[in-house]
């Protein structure tokens, strides 16, 4: 009798603990890859940290490479089978990932896309920095410095890319609203330094009057302060550069560079999760959920970069 | 005067200098910004790193059999990131080093330079062993280079660019000798050098023979084995050097260096007049051909032409430069 006791405690036991465990949520964390990626990585950590912080259950799976699509076709196929509830991923692309999203919608699984969305509208919501929004931040500080007045050149991103577009006509749009700065010119650095030194380099032969230079992105910046110092214009030129990256913000603290605009990989995990987890427990309607949330932006200058430095990727 | 001008289109290199001359006088109409020294020397600056790619580069091309090496870029990122990791210690690589105080003594300079070197003539020597004894294509061997030098390139900084180095190492990209910039003097002296080597030495000879017809050329004593074996890694050595002054240049090195760079010194080998056959070219018209893709892109950014129009400009004047090329060879065949 008292073996069948016992017996009858375990079994008790385990069966709360496997209530218990199924009880919670199960996250699974999506990226392109972790190596070589700081943003895909601080994003991947901060939205499995939040999961677990806030009572889920939650793993990162990486496809391993920026072309690795049918792997991360594939992820999202195995995690489904899993019975995960809930997948945050960052597509590879747009298109790839939508039969294997329709999947999920019919499994019941929510998914969050961030930094990257998706075609259709078989996920929750998309998560990423509104780009244009930020770059429009980046023009309304360049009018204040330059006092409404000059020339300014912008260093695009590659031909084609979304990012670079927004980028682009965010600052250019509204550097010239209500001012009288005129754009000298607006030349595409690849999203690679060398050629963003050779296009800055470039341009200054033509307007070695330029004031103020917006550089698309921190990937680029170290050759437009090289270019710039190459011309014998150190601390003359303004700088603004786009990112918010810990090299980026080095050089903000360093004087090399005027301002950075910092985007928040962290904020986008984090609010993927928590608005997926909200959903799933009933606290939000799915419906209620805008289709895009912004992870905000922030305009980083020597004034406040020794705060901003922790939230660097 | 109609025998020189004769004379004049009947040396290899006449096409492309028509070709630099042509452009260069229509954008000197569009903007005063552009025929003035500083912005010519610009120019001469930014075709260094394609020029001394492409000295590389047509090296394999005139093999022939499909010779090529896609691996460029590649290799010039990978040579790079080890120069980098020579310099800068790892627990100091994720900082960004401009704020660090980075050896600058000789020794380490020199010893970074040549672990760049290494790298580069280790990774040309596995092409040429995949190509000359496992006998693939040049194709495939380098297209899988080209994946995994990035790779490892990628792996071993974990993906980290590094900004600021030695001000000893920079001089090689932003110094100057007696007002001729660095980058400048050692893409003319390696393009003297193997200019020479090719006309003027057996090895040269050789490796024209070699791509005029490898049967023929292996008949005639030629170990076609150790020609290719030499070549893919002269070549990868070269890719190696502009790593060192593409870095230099820009004061920075990152996983992603010299990304798609291989079809720039390519398509600056072809330009400049190199057939793609093999056994039909040299390394001035490569060096013309850098410069003259260096003068498109100053000429874009100069007259602020929207970015879309880049590439397909450049794909328009390869062709036009390549059909000119043909017809003057066949004019000169014809004679």
């Amino acid at each position: 009798m008292r073996r069948f006791m016992t017996l009858l405690a375990v079994a008790l036991i385990a069966i709360v603990a496997t209530l218990h465990a199924a009880e919670k949520p199960k996250v699974a964390v999506v990226v392109k890859t972790l190596t070589g990626d700081i943003f895909q990585l601080k994003l991947a950590e901060a939205a499995r940290d939040h999961a677990i912080s806030l009572g889920a259950e939650a793993e990162i799976y990486q496809a391993g490479g920026h072309t690795a699509v049918q792997k991360m076709v594939q992820i999202i196929e195995d995690v489904i089978v899993k019975g995960v509830d809930i997948i945050v991923i960052s597509p590879l692309d747009a298109k790839s990932v939508v039969p294997a999203f329709q999947l999920a919608k019919e499994e019941g699984v929510l998914v969050v896309c961030m930094d990257q969305s998706a075609d259709g509208d078989d996920f929750l919501t998309y998560v990423a920095t509104d780009n244009y929004a930020a770059a429009t931040l980046a023009a309304d500080y360049a009018k204040e410095i330059l006092g409404g007045k000059g020339k300014v050149m912008i260093i695009e991103g590659a031909p084609g890319s979304s990012t670079a577009i927004a980028r682009r006509d965010g600052f250019g749009h509204n550097v010239v609203k209500d001012s009288s700065i005129v754009i000298a010119a607006s030349q595409s650095g690849y999203w690679q330094n060398d050629k963003a030194m050779e296009a800055t380099q470039n341009v200054l032969q033509a307007n070695p009057d330029v004031d103020l230079i917006f550089c698309s992105s921190d990937v680029m910046v170290g050759g437009v302060v090289e270019a710039v110092k190459l011309a014998g214009k150190e601390g003359q030129m303004k700088i603004i550069s786009f990112d918010g990256s810990g090299f980026g913000m080095n050089l903000v603290k360093d004087g090399r560079i005027t301002a950075d605009i910092g985007q928040f990989p962290i904020k986008i995990g984090q609010i993927a999760v928590e608005t997926a987890l909200d959903v799933l427990s009933g606290k939000v309607k799915a419906e209620d959920v805008p289709r895009f949330i912004d992870s905000g932006n922030k305009l980083i200058t020597k004034d406040n970069v020794e705060e901003s430095l922790p939230d660097a990727f | 005067m109609p025998i020189t001008l004769r004379r004049l289109t009947m040396i290899k290199e006449a096409g492309i200098i028509g070709w630099i001359v042509v452009v260069g006088l229509l954008v000197s109409l569009l903007t005063p910004a552009f025929l003035t020294p500083a912005n010519l020397l610009n120019i001469i600056i930014q075709s260094s790193v394609v020029g001394i790619m492409a000295i590389g580069m047509t090296l394999v091309i005139l093999t022939g059999e499909g010779g090529i090496d896609l691996s460029a870029g590649s290799i010039l990122g990978i040579s790079s990131v080890a120069m980098a990791m020579a310099i800068i210690p790892v627990e100091l690589y994720r900082e960004t080093a401009l704020t660090l105080n980075l050896p600058n003594d000789m020794g380490t300079i020199v010893t970074a330079v040549a672990i760049c070197l290494v790298t580069g003539a280790l990774c040309g020597l596995v092409n040429g062993v995949l190509i000359a004894f496992v006998k693939l294509p040049p194709f495939i061997a380098t297209l899988a280079m080209m994946s995994a030098a990035r790779g490892i390139a990628a792996y071993i900084s974990a993906g980290i660019p590094t900004y600021g180095l030695p001000s000893r190492l920079v001089w090689v990209g932003q110094g100057d000798i007696l007002g001729f910039p660095v980058p400048v003097l050692l893409m003319l002296v390696l393009a003297a050098v193997v200019h020479l080597v090719l006309t003027r030495t057996t090895f040269g000879i050789a490796l024209f023979a070699l791509g005029g017809n490898r049967e023929t050329a292996r008949f005639s004593g030629i170990n076609v084995k150790a020609m290719l074996l030499v070549v893919y890694t002269l070549a990868a050595l070269f890719f190696a050097i502009a790593g060192i002054i593409m870095s230099a240049r820009g004061n920075q090195v990152h996983p992603d260096a010299g990304l798609g760079y291989e079809l720039y010194a390519i398509g600056a080998t072809v330009i400049g007049g190199t057939s793609m056959l093999g056994g039909r070219g040299g390394v001035l018209g490569a060096i013309l051909g850098a410069v003259f893709m260096a003068e498109v892109q100053n000429a874009i950014n100069l007259l602020n032409i929207p970015v879309a129009y880049m590439k397909p400009i450049l794909g328009l004047l390869i062709i036009l430069a390549v059909l000119l090329d043909q017809w003057q060879k066949k004019r000169s065949i014809g004679d």
